[in-house]
């Protein structure tokens, strides 16, 4: 548990985008995969296995939480287009305010629960399409296939933001 | 027609998914086409402000609550008889079902006695074949009046 701890928090938190709620998701993780551990078979490595549980349990608590979702993009930009705008224009800038690392968790959660589980496993956590395609049980084609719409549908929202150009 | 295909090839490249042909064959695209080379740095612009990776924050006491946790779990017995109990929950139930239901049914079932199976019954052993169980042997005599005399 130790070895995995971190990468799991992490992946929770980078999924979750709350702090608490990713420890308590890590917690419970940790107790299913010790429940299931009879049925680790051992056709995929150990963190495969752990990384397919903690996907599936975000998944999950993602789907509740979006079905609480009320804000919309629309809504969300027009609210704090300047912001947004500020935001990324600064993309290197390592001093985000508390209201600028809130305003991410909130463009984020606009994301579909899919796209938002695909985009952090691959851009955060820096799985392979091999390794992503093992953790959600699909093809290969599949993943590189919602890769490309889970990037299509962000830059779409963010278009506007980044400057002239195609996106 | 080489632009469409080299842009299929910008995400993989960033994702490092490219052989080393396939990587320089793109990276030349980006340098001369300016639409690849937008969405490449867009790209890049967007995975820096949206994912920087949270820093993981391990602890001792994360590891001990989880623990306290498994081990409640181990105590109630959750743990050791739950893949037991579901592996053998259903043929259980569905073997007792089964047995409830022979038992049900055995004291309803009577013997049948054929009228041609008495006509034909030679002896004790063949009237015992039919599941007429009699503590002497019947005469023949008897046998054809009992068939004689029903409806």
């Amino acid at each position: 548990m130790r070895k995995y701890q971190g990468r799991i928090l992490q992946l929770c938190a980078s999924i979750l985008s709350d702090p608490y709620e990713a420890e308590d998701a890590a917690q419970e993780i940790f107790i299913k995969a010790y429940q299931s551990l009879s049925k680790f078979r051992g056709t995929s490595s150990f963190s495969t296995w752990l990384y397919r549980i903690a996907t599936n349990h975000c998944r999950d608590l993602l789907r509740k939480k979006s079905r609480r979702r009320t804000e919309s993009w629309e809504a969300l930009v027009e609210k704090e287009g300047d912001q947004l705008m500020r935001v990324i224009s600064a993309p290197h800038d390592p001093t985000l305010t508390q209201e600028d690392t809130d305003l991410i968790k909130r463009v984020l959660s606009c994301l579909s629960p899919e796209y938002r589980m695909i985009l952090t496993l691959r851009e955060i956590q820096g799985l392979s399409y091999q390794e992503i395609a093992a953790v959600m049980h699909c093809s290969l084609d599949s993943v590189k296939a919602r890769l490309r719409r889970a990037r299509q549908d962000l830059k779409e929202k963010l278009r506007h933001f980044l400057g002239s150009g195609n996106v | 027609m080489d632009h469409k295909r080299l842009k299929k090839n910008l995400f993989a490249l960033y994702d490092r998914e490219l052989s080393a042909t396939e990587s320089c064959e793109v990276l030349a695209h980006i340098e001369d086409c300016l639409e690849c080379r937008q969405t490449y740095t867009n790209w890049e612009k967007i995975v820096k402000t949206f994912f920087r990776p949270p820093l993981p924050q391990t602890s001792e006491l994360f590891v001990q609550r989880v623990m306290e946790q498994v081990e409640i779990l181990s105590d109630s017995g959750w743990i050791r008889w739950r893949p037991v109990a579901i592996r053998w929950l259903a043929p259980v139930l569905g073997l007792g079902i089964a047995a409830l239901l022979l038992f049900i049914s055995l004291p309803s079932q009577e013997p049948v006695i054929s009228t041609e199976g008495l006509l034909l019954a030679n002896g004790p052993e063949r009237i015992f074949s039919q599941g007429v169980f009699l503590r002497e042997p019947p005469q023949t005599d008897d046998l054809v009046t009992i068939v004689l005399e029903e409806p």
